[in-house]
C-alpha cells in the first residue's frame, strides 16, 4: 500500500519482482551488447590482421535493435505493474488523496527499484561482457582476449538509455494518475466487454487477410521478377517500395491472422462437441483471453520472427559470404577497371598496367601469372554515357578475345577452349538461373554479324559456364562473348582489367599498401579522368577498383562472418528471451486471475491434475500460436532469400549445409521454447497446487 | 429418511498460541428434502461446518456421514469424486466463470461428470427454463445483473441433481428484492425437486424461507428451531427471537 512502509525498498521490490527482474536482465544484456562496440574494447581497437570497419556499423545497427526490443519488454511489464497498482490508486484518489502526492509516491518507488535493479544490472552486465567478449574473439582468434574490467562509455550509455526510459514510462504513468477519473482507473485492469463483430466485418476481415498474403506473394513474385541481374544492385527506389509494402502486408497479416483465430476460437466453442465437453473451459477461457491480446500476440509474434531470422538468416548469410567469396576471387589479385561515368567513348583509357607490376614487385608480390584482360563493345551503339543512359543500371555485355579468355581459364586452372575460325562463344556465369539461357539458345543455329565479319556458333563447345569470377563482367551482367582476337582488334575497348596469380600468400598489410598505391598511381597516370568525370555532385568516383586481394577479401569476410554469425546468435537470443518473457509474464498474471476459478472448479469436482492440465493447455497455446505464426513469416523470408539467391545458394552449398543452416537454428528455436514452456508450467503447477491446497486444508 | 449424519465433529486450526477451536462437539442430522438454515454471529463455525460438509476441508475429529459414507475419512481423489456427483454449491459471490456463457456456466457440473451432450443439452434448457434464464444463455457473467448471475449458480448448483446443495450466504450480495426472488427459487428446489438443501445465513428473514434454523455459537449448537406449520412471517418472527436471545447472550 502507498504511504506504508516506503522506506523498505525491499517491500517495493517484493510487489514489483517482475518488472525487478525484467530490468536486472535488460541492464545486464543492454550492457554486455553496447561494450562490444565500445571504443575501447579491445576487440574493436584495431588489428593488424583485420579491419574493424564494416564491423563498427554493423555492431551499431544491432544496438538500435537491442535497445528496441528492450523498451518495448521493459514499458511492456512497466504497464503490466502498473496496471497491478490501478486499484490502489483510484481507492486512495476516491479517498481524496492528493493525486500529486500519489504521482510522487509511485514515481520513488520506480526510482528506488531501477537504481537498485540499474547496479546489480551493471554488475551482471560486467560479466555478461566478459563472456560475450570471451566468446566473440575466441571464435575470431582462436585465444580469449583480456577484456577490460569497465568500459565508461558503455556505462554511460546504458545510464542515459535507462533514465530515458524510466523518465519516459514514469511521466506516462504520472499523467494517467493525475489525468484519469477513478472509475476510468479501476475499469482499466478489466477485460474489456468487446463490441459486438458482425459476421459482414468479420468476412471483411478474413478476404483482408487472404488479399494480405496474396500481396505479399504477388509483392514477393513481381519484385523477383523484374528481370534485372540481382547480381548488382537493385534500385534503391525500387526495393524499398516493394520491402515497406511487403513489411506493411506482413504487419497487417499477421494482426489479422490473429483476430481471426479468436472468431475460429469463438465459432468452434459454440459447436455441441466442444460446448459439452471439458475443452470449453480451454477454448472458453482462450477466446476470453484473446480479446485482450491481439496486439500483444502481434508484437511477440514480429520479435519471434526476428529472432528466428537472427537464429538462422544472420549466421546463413554469414556462411553465404563466406561460400560467396571462394567463388568470386578465383584470381589472387582484381584490379578491374569500369567506364560507367565516362561521357564519350574515346575518353575510355587503354590502360598500361605496368605501374601495378612494378609496384607488386616493389611489395615483393611474386606474380605466378597474370592477364591484361581487354573487353570490347560488341557495337559501338552499346556505348553509352550516364547523361543519356535510360537505366544507370543497364550496362551491355561485352565481348573479348581467345586468348585473353583462355589465358584467364588457365590461371583459374580450366583447360583452354578451341574457338574454330570466324567462330564465337557464350560465356555465362555458373550461379544464376542457366534455364532461361538454355531455353533460349536451345535449337538451331546462332550467329553474328561484327566488324563485318559473320561469326557462328564455335562447333566444339559454345555455351560455357564455368567459373571465372565475379570480376571479368561488365558491371550488372552475368555473361560475355568470347571472338577472334582479330575480330575484337576492330571493335572499341570498353575496359582494361588487370588480373593475377602470385606464387604465395601475400600478408595482408602489404595488400593494403600495394591497394593504395594502385589507387594513387593510377590518378596519377590518368588524371584526364579525374578532371572530367572525377566529380559527379558530391560523389567522388573511382575508374578502377575495388582493387581486390584475396587475402584482404579471405581476411574480411572469415572475420565478419564471425562476428555476423555470433552478433546473429546473440540477437537471437535478446529477442527469444524477450518475447518469451513477454508471453511468460502474460501467462504467469492469467495463472494468477485464474485462481479463483479453479477454486470453484475444484470445489465442484474437478481434479486438480484436469486442473493444471486445462492451465497448461492454455498457456501452450499462447506460445504456440505466436510460434506457428512467426514460423509461417519465417518461411516468406525465408522463400524470399530463395528467389533472391537460390541459384546462387545451390551452387555453393550443394543443398545440405543451406538446409542444416535453416533447420538446425530452427530446431534450436524450437528446444528453447520448449525449456521455457516446461519452466514457466512447473512455476504455474506449483502456484496452481499451493492454492489448491490452501483451499483443501 | 437421514441424508446427512454428524457426530462429535470438531475442527482446531492452528497452534500453541495460534490455536483455535472452530467447531468443538457438532451432532447433527439432516434428512432427506430438508432445508436447513445455519446461523450465528461471525466466528461462529458456521463456515467451517459447511467447508468439512464439502470436504474442502478435513475435521480433527468426529464423523460425517452421507449416504452410508463417512466422508471425513475420503482421500483426495474420493472427495473430488463425492463433491462431484453428490453436492452443488451455491456462493455469496457467484462464482461464474468469466470466460465461459451463462448457459457453459450452468452445464459445468455435468461436463465435469462426463455425461453425454444430448443428455447435457436437454438437462441445460430444462434448468434454464425453470429458473427463467433461457434468454440470458449466450451472455456472459459481466454482461448480467447480480440476481441474474445467482439465478445461473442456482442453475449450475441443481443441474447435476445432487444430494444436497450447499449454500454460503447465497443472498449475501443481493439487494432484498433478488435475495426473496432466490430464496423463492430455492424453495421450488425444495418442495418440486424434493432437494435438501444447508445454507448458511445469517438474516432471519432469508433464514425463515427454511424448515429448521440451527443456531452456532463458539463451535457448539446451542439451538434448533423448527418451522413446523408456521407462516413464514411467523417463522421469521420466532427466528428473530431466538437471535435477539442469542445475541443477548453475547
Amino acid at each position: 500500500m502507498f504511504g506504508t512502509n516506503r522506506h523498505n525498498v525491499f517491500i517495493v521490490i517484493k510487489e514489483n519482482i517482475i518488472y525487478f527482474v525484467t530490468l536486472i536482465i535488460c541492464i545486464a544484456l543492454f550492457y554486455g551488447f553496447v561494450s562490444l562496440g565500445d571504443i575501447k574494447n579491445p576487440l574493436v581497437q584495431g588489428n593488424l590482421e583485420y579491419d574493424f570497419e564494416m564491423y563498427a556499423p554493423m555492431i551499431r545497427y544491432c544496438i538500435y535493435a537491442v535497445s528496441i526490443s528492450i523498451f518495448i519488454l521493459i514499458s511492456y511489464v512497466n504497464s503490466h505493474m502498473f496496471k497491478e497498482k490501478l486499484k490502489e490508486i483510484s481507492i486512495l484518489i476516491t479517498l481524496g488523496m492528493k493525486r500529486s502526492k500519489i504521482a510522487i509516491w509511485y514515481s520513488k518507488d520506480m526510482l528506488s527499484i531501477s537504481a537498485l535493479s540499474f547496479v546489480i544490472g551493471i554488475l551482471f552486465g560486467i560479466g555478461c561482457s566478459y563472456a560475450v567478449n570471451a566468446v566473440i574473439s575466441l571464435i575470431t582468434y582462436g585465444r580469449v582476449i583480456s577484456n577490460n574490467f569497465f568500459y565508461l562509455y558503455s556505462f554511460i550509455e546504458t545510464i542515459v538509455f535507462f533514465i530515458i526510459m524510466y523518465g519516459g514510462m514514469t511521466a506516462i504513468n504520472i499523467i494517467k494518475v493525475m489525468h484519469k477519473k477513478p472509475l476510468e482507473l479501476l475499469n482499466n485492469n478489466k477485460i474489456p466487454d468487446s463490441k459486438k463483430v458482425f459476421p459482414f466485418w468479420k468476412l471483411i476481415e478474413c478476404l483482408l487477410l487472404m488479399g494480405s498474403y496474396s500481396f505479399i506473394g504477388y509483392n514477393l513474385k513481381v519484385y523477383f521478377s523484374i528481370g534485372r541481374n540481382y547480381g548488382g544492385n537493385i534500385p534503391s527506389y525500387e526495393s524499398n517500395k516493394f520491402q515497406f509494402a511487403i513489411f506493411v502486408a506482413i504487419i497487417i497479416a499477421i494482426y489479422l491472422t490473429i483476430k481471426i483465430v479468436n472468431y475460429l476460437l469463438i465459432w468452434i466453442k459454440n459447436y455441441k462437441f466442444v460446448k459439452y465437453d471439458m475443452s470449453v473451459l480451454v477454448i472458453g477461457k482462450l477466446s476470453h483471453r484473446m480479446k485482450s491480446v491481439t496486439r500483444n500476440m502481434l508484437l511477440v509474434s514480429i520479435v519471434l520472427t526476428l529472432a528466428l531470422c537472427g537464429f538462422s538468416l544472420i549466421p546463413l548469410m554469414a556462411e553465404f559470404s563466406n561460400e560467396y567469396m571462394e567463388h568470386r576471387m578465383v584470381f589472387d589479385i582484381n584490379v578491374p577497371f569500369n567506364y560507367d561515368n565516362i561521357e564519350d567513348i574515346h575518353d575510355i583509357p587503354d590502360i598500361d598496367y605496368g605501374f601495378v607490376r612494378n609496384i607488386l614487385t616493389k611489395a615483393n608480390i611474386e606474380i605466378e601469372n597474370e592477364c591484361e584482360l581487354e573487353e570490347y563493345f560488341i557495337w559501338d551503339s552499346d556505348f553509352s554515357g550516364p547523361s543519356v543512359r535510360a537505366n544507370r543500371y543497364d550496362m551491355p555485355r561485352l565481348a573479348m578475345g581467345i586468348t585473353d579468355y583462355n589465358q584467364l581459364r588457365i590461371m583459374a586452372g580450366l583447360e583452354p577452349i578451341n574457338l574454330d575460325f570466324d567462330s564465337f562463344l557464350f560465356h555465362v556465369k555458373d550461379d544464376i538461373d542457366l534455364a532461361q539461357f538454355e531455353e533460349a539458345l536451345n535449337g538451331g543455329t546462332h550467329s553474328l554479324n561484327v566488324a563485318g565479319t559473320l561469326l557462328r556458333q564455335n562447333t566444339s563447345c559454345f555455351f560455357v559456364t564455368e567459373n571465372l569470377g565475379d570480376y571479368i563482367y561488365n558491371t550488372n551482367t552475368d555473361s560475355f562473348l568470347v571472338f577472334p582476337d582479330e575480330v575484337c582488334e576492330k571493335l572499341s575497348i570498353a575496359k582494361k582489367g588487370y588480373f593475377a596469380n602470385t606464387v604465395e600468400k601475400t600478408p595482408y598489410a602489404v595488400c593494403k599498401n600495394a591497394d593504395l598505391e594502385i589507387q594513387n598511381a593510377f590518378e596519377e597516370n590518368y588524371t584526364y579522368l579525374y578532371d572530367r568525370y572525377g566529380n559527379n555532385g558530391n560523389q567522388v568516383i573511382d575508374f578502377i577498383g575495388p582493387i581486390r586481394f584475396r587475402s584482404i577479401e579471405e581476411n574480411d569476410i572469415s572475420f565478419m562472418a564471425i562476428i555476423t554469425k555470433a552478433l546473429g546468435m546473440y540477437i537471437g537470443i535478446i529477442f527469444m528471451l524477450i518475447c518469451m518473457a513477454m508471453v511468460s509474464i502474460k501467462n504467469i498474471i492469467e495463472c494468477n486471475n485464474s485462481i479463483e476459478d479453479y477454486r470453484v472448479l475444484r470445489q465442484i469436482g474437478m481434479s486438480e491434475k484436469q486442473l493444471k492440465r486445462i492451465n497448461m493447455k492454455e498457456n501452450l497455446f499462447f506460445y504456440l500460436l505466436p510460434y506457428a505464426v512467426s514460423i509461417a513469416n519465417f518461411c516468406i523470408i525465408q522463400n524470399t532469400f530463395i528467389m533472391r539467391f537460390g541459384n546462387r545458394a545451390n551452387t555453393y552449398f550443394h543443398g545440405n549445409q543451406y538446409l542444416n543452416g535453416i533447420i538446425v537454428p530452427v530446431i534450436i528455436v524450437s528446444v528453447i521454447l520448449v525449456i521455457y514452456i516446461g519452466t514457466m508450467q512447473i512455476i504455474n503447477f506449483n502456484k496452481i497446487k499451493n492454492s489448491l491446497d490452501n483451499v483443501l486444508e | 429418511m437421514s441424508l446427512l449424519r454428524i457426530n462429535g465433529l470438531g475442527k482446531v486450526y492452528g497452534k500453541g498460541q495460534a490455536y483455535t477451536q472452530a467447531l468443538k462437539q457438532v451432532d447433527l442430522e439432516v434428512n432427506k428434502a430438508d432445508f436447513v438454515a445455519i446461523m450465528g454471529a461471525s466466528g461462529s463455525g458456521k463456515s467451517t461446518l459447511l467447508n468439512l460438509i464439502s470436504t474442502i476441508d478435513k475435521p480433527t475429529h468426529g464423523e460425517i456421514w452421507i449416504n452410508n459414507t463417512n466422508i471425513a475419512k475420503l482421500n483426495n481423489a474420493k472427495a473430488d469424486s463425492f463433491r462431484k456427483n453428490q453436492l452443488g454449491f451455491i456462493f455469496q459471490d457467484f462464482r461464474l466463470l468469466d470466460s465461459l456463457t451463462i448457459l457453459e456456466n450452468i452445464a459445468v457440473p455435468l461436463i465435469i461428470q462426463k455425461r453425454k451432450k444430448i443428455q447435457i443439452e436437454q438437462r441445460t434448457e430444462e434448468v434454464m427454463d425453470m429458473l427463467c434464464i433461457s434468454k440470458l444463455r449466450d451472455k456472459y457473467p459481466y454482461q448480467i445483473s447480480g440476481g441474474e448471475k445467482q439465478r445461473a449458480a442456482c442453475a449450475r448448483a441443481i443441474i447435476a441433481e445432487p444430494e444436497l446443495i450447499l449454500a454460503d450466504e447465497p443472498t449475501g450480495s443481493l439487494d432484498s428484492n433478488n435475495a426473496h426472488n432466490i430464496m423463492g427459487v430455492m424453495t421450488e428446489f425444495n418442495e418440486k425437486l424434493k432437494a435438501t438443501i444447508l445454507m448458511v445465513t445469517h438474516d432471519p428473514m432469508i433464514a425463515s424461507y427454511c424448515k429448521r434454523v440451527i443456531f452456532l455459537k463458539d463451535g457448539n449448537i446451542i439451538n434448533l428451531i423448527e418451522r413446523e406449520n408456521n407462516a413464514q412471517n411467523v417463522f421469521y418472527k420466532i427466528i428473530v427471537e431466538h437471535n435477539s436471545k442469542l445475541q443477548q447472550v453475547i
